[in-house]
């Protein structure tokens, strides 16, 4: 993902586009959108993905009914009639040479649920506009920038609401006579554009993992936002060629943070449904995960999903601090910068840790991650309002481009503890 | 707005904090202001080594992103052109904080808080030849006034 797009969406007045990159930290105080700002992160992906209508109420993100998702002004302006959400992709699979696709999509409330008014795919010489009338039925524009070419196509399709409506409308539209022989030079270019699918799901964890367990059963290892699949994952791939490409890391990133030194499966009969104990080694013998700091349970689940080799591109990232001494803190944020070093995903952070982002910066002073790679976003409530400021590095890691406001806090502490 | 402070001042900093370093911290800390400190290179760890209070105003700083660090490659090739015109004038022994100008002309920062008499520092950085525009020495803080007019840092890469 390039950047998101918003448009009225809960906390965000109006029409923003944010640029994200591969490493990329949310900051700022509570309740200023930060959790709002991933989960329109994952349905912006997920329009991509699958074209299905998105789950606002997916975990970890409940964000609840129309009226909880439009803007409120407060006042005369009241509720935004409307709310959008996109992202921009590079497309790096474009067979026709289109560099970036947008897909932005723009929800009207529906008995108190959003349901799609608009639907807008664009790359740098094309966009197709799907809008839905009154009487519910759906119409097509396309425009072409060059050579200027505007077709609106006549056939209508009644709009359902239901799973892939859009990508049957695709095919229809895709279909129509008359673009066929009015824009028949673009059709390759168009139908690039609409193709669903070409990103894989994104991966969202919750603020708080579960809770350890002293023995576990072999049950389900479907993703969970909190973890909970993890040690079944563990369980699976223990003693086979998985475990030991994943193992490795998940140690070294476990002894540089003082969190342990070893960690192992124990199984409790001789299946492999048999129930099993996740242990952990630390200066001794090994020790069950519930007879160690709950930080380890906490970062467990994180480090094992974003280690493994799993086809996920993005990882949307709730406070993976919580519980961690700063040492551990700290070697987090080398271990993202590792990850966006080494392997194919994008990260989207959100946190509170300065010993985190202390330590990314630093990653990019001693040249081991790219500066161009990491971006900061400050997230700072304003006249009722959101705004967000993208934060650059340097290639020092000094910030750039910081807003005056921001860090107001801890200046004013600073100069109440030197007593100024 | 960015200013650098040598080491010999560092103290000043401290507990007790002194008269003259107070307007530079209100400045430093003032929310909703763009004030920066520069550091890099050798004075990145004189300052340090100063004690807890100056240790700590510059992690403020850092994480609030007013605290510029350069480079220690970029400072080097800095020093190396002013230790050439140093060496000109005949005061490559006289003067022993070259890192210093070479700060100043890498960061673009032309306010420097020093009580250096001794070594030609202050001399050298208000002199047209070394710095251009010419640097201004914050001593006391009858000074506070060339803190409101301290120029922005150069750009950053």
């Amino acid at each position: 993902m390039l950047s998101l797009y918003l448009n009225n969406f809960r906390c965000f007045a109006g029409e923003q586009t944010i640029p994200v990159r591969r490493l990329t930290l949310l900051i700022g105080e509570n309740s200023t959108g930060k959790t709002s700002f991933l989960a329109a992160a994952r349905i912006a992906e997920k329009l991509w993905t699958t074209p299905d209508h998105p789950d606002f109420n997916e975990e970890p993100f409940k964000l609840g009914a129309f009226d909880e998702l439009a803007n409120y002004r407060g006042g005369r302006a009241g509720r935004s009639e409307s709310f959008g959400i996109g992202a921009t992709h590079p497309s790096t699979r474009g067979k026709h040479g289109i560099d970036t696709r947008t897909q932005k999509a723009t929800f009207t409330n529906t008995n108190g649920r959003p349901t799609f008014n608009c639907v807008e795919y664009s790359s740098e010489n094309y966009s197709v506009v799907f809008t839905r009338s009154d009487n519910n039925r759906v119409a097509a524009v396309i425009n072409v920038q060059s050579p200027k070419l505007n077709i609106q196509v006549k056939k209508t399709i009644n709009f359902t609401n239901d799973y892939y409506f859009f990508r049957y409308a695709i095919m229809e539209i895709l279909r129509d006579p008359e673009l066929r022989t009015e824009g028949e030079s673009h059709l390759d270019q168009i139908n690039d554009l609409l193709l669903f699918s070409h990103y894989s799901e994104p991966y969202a964890t919750a603020p708080i993992r579960t809770q350890p367990e002293r023995t576990y059963e072999a049950l389900t290892d479907a993703a969970r936002p909190q973890g909970e699949h993890v040690p079944m994952i563990l369980s699976q791939i223990y003693g086979h060629k998985e475990w030991e490409s994943l193992r490795e890391p998940l140690e070294k990133f476990a002894q540089a943070s003082g969190l342990f030194d070893q960690i192992s499966v124990k199984r409790l009969g001789r299946s492999e449904g048999s129930p099993f104990q996740i242990q952990v080694k630390i200066n001794g013998p090994a020790r069950n995960l519930m007879d160690v700091g709950y930080g380890v349970s906490q970062v467990l689940p994180l480090i094992v999903d974003l280690l493994r080799d799993t086809n996920r591109e993005l990882f949307l990232v709730q406070q993976p601090e919580v519980h961690l001494h700063p040492r551990a803190q700290a070697e987090l944020g080398s271990f993202f910068a590792s990850l966006v070093k080494t392997r194919r995903k994008q990260i989207i952070v959100e946190t509170h840790s300065d010993y985190l982002i202390d330590r990314i910066r630093t990653c990019v002073r001693e040249e081991f991650i790219k500066s161009t790679d990491v971006l900061f976003l400050y997230f700072e409530r304003q006249k009722g309002t959101i705004l967000i400021h993208p934060i650059t590095l340097d290639v020092s890691g000094n910030f750039q481009s910081v807003p005056e406001s921001f860090r107001g806090f801890f200046m004013e502490e600073e100069k109440r503890n030197l007593g100024i | 707005m960015c200013i650098i402070i040598d080491a010999n001042v560092a103290h000043t900093f401290g507990d007790p904090i002194h008269e003259d370093a107070v307007p530079i911290l209100k400045w430093l800390l003032k929310p909703r202001c763009s004030a920066m400190l520069v550091v890099g290179g050798s004075l990145t760890d004189e300052l340090y080594k100063s004690g807890e209070p100056i240790r700590r105003l510059l992690k403020t700083l850092y994480q609030a992103g007013r605290l510029r660090t350069i480079k220690a490659e970029l400072l080097q090739i800095e020093q190396q052109k002013v230790m050439k015109l140093l060496k000109a004038d005949g005061l490559e022994e006289k003067m022993n904080d070259p890192h210093i100008i070479a700060l100043a002309k890498a960061s673009g920062s032309r306010l420097l808080f020093s009580r250096d008499h001794q070594s030609h520092l202050h001399s050298v950085f208000t002199d047209r030849k070394y710095l251009q525009p010419p640097d201004k020495v914050y001593q006391t803080k009858k000074h506070t006034r060339l803190l409101r007019s301290a120029p922005k840092c150069s750009p950053s890469k």
